[in-house]
């Protein structure tokens, strides 16, 4: 953000160039996700295994068109000849969402391991425990896209 | 059960109108200063529901839910500061 205090129209310029409907689509898609493995957790708190895993299932199916449709704007800007060299924007635009990403994968795996162990582990043992800590942790990397989408995609359009 | 999902959707549904109006102000209000202030106060109310619900961190000691406070309200505020300054 002082980098972006000292060269506010290269910022917001270059902010114009990210398409603000993907941007809206993720956040849809990662607190729809989130909603859903908080339901999850609820389920598995009363012992309701079938629920626990067709929540964890939708939580997987609808976050994981976060990755799809990360994957194709990161592809637009790159067949654009726009990549981390462009500007300091482009370099924190990519360094950030690719942080995320990374975090975004880990969660997406996480889930992926709770919704197999969830077949046949006892729910109100340790393994409730990984269930409430795994969806925390989903929820953090819906967290952190609820702050760094305004940052990257709405700011430079506000001005 | 019942009323704690229907409490986490009713949290979703709040998610979803602040996230559709930070954007449709975004888009629509080249108003500079208070549309930047405007959008980080939607960021901040969706985050703390994230926190507060999601993350249950209503049930946390106060402790550790006023640091947790504290911390997302700086980085909003932050956000805004570094964007006035630069406007400014």
């Amino acid at each position: 953000m002082i980098e972006r205090g000292r060269q506010v129209a290269l910022f917001d310029r270059s902010s114009r160039l990210l398409d603000a409907d993907l941007g809206l689509l993720n956040t849809l898609i990662l607190i729809t996700s989130s909603w859903l493995v908080a339901l999850g957790v609820e389920a598995a708190r009363h012992g309701r295994r079938p629920a626990l895993r067709r929540y964890l299932l939708l939580a997987m199916l609808v976050g994981g068109g976060f990755a799809v449709t990360k994957l194709l704007e990161y592809r637009a800007k790159i067949t654009h000849g726009i990549s981390m060299l462009t500007d300091d924007f482009f370099m924190f635009y990519f360094a950030l969402t690719g942080i995320h990403f990374l975090h975004f994968v880990v969660g997406f795996g996480i889930l992926l391991a709770l919704w197999l162990q969830a077949r046949d582990r006892a729910l109100d043992g340790p393994f409730g425990g990984w269930i409430e800590s795994g969806g925390i942790y989903w929820h953090m990397v819906d967290l952190l896209w609820i702050m760094l989408s305004p940052m990257l995609y709405l700011l430079g359009r506000a001005a | 059960m019942k009323s704690a999902q229907a409490t986490m959707s009713r949290i979703w549904l709040l998610l979803v109108c602040a996230t559709l109006a930070g954007w449709a102000l975004a888009e629509n209000h080249g108003a500079g200063r208070w549309t930047v202030l405007a959008v980080m106060l939607f960021a901040l109310f969706k985050a703390r529901l994230v926190f507060l619900h999601f993350m249950e961190l209503k049930l946390a000691p106060r402790a550790l839910r006023l640091i947790f406070e504290a911390w997302i309200a700086g980085s909003a505020g932050m956000i805004v500061a570094m964007q006035w300054l630069g406007r400014s």
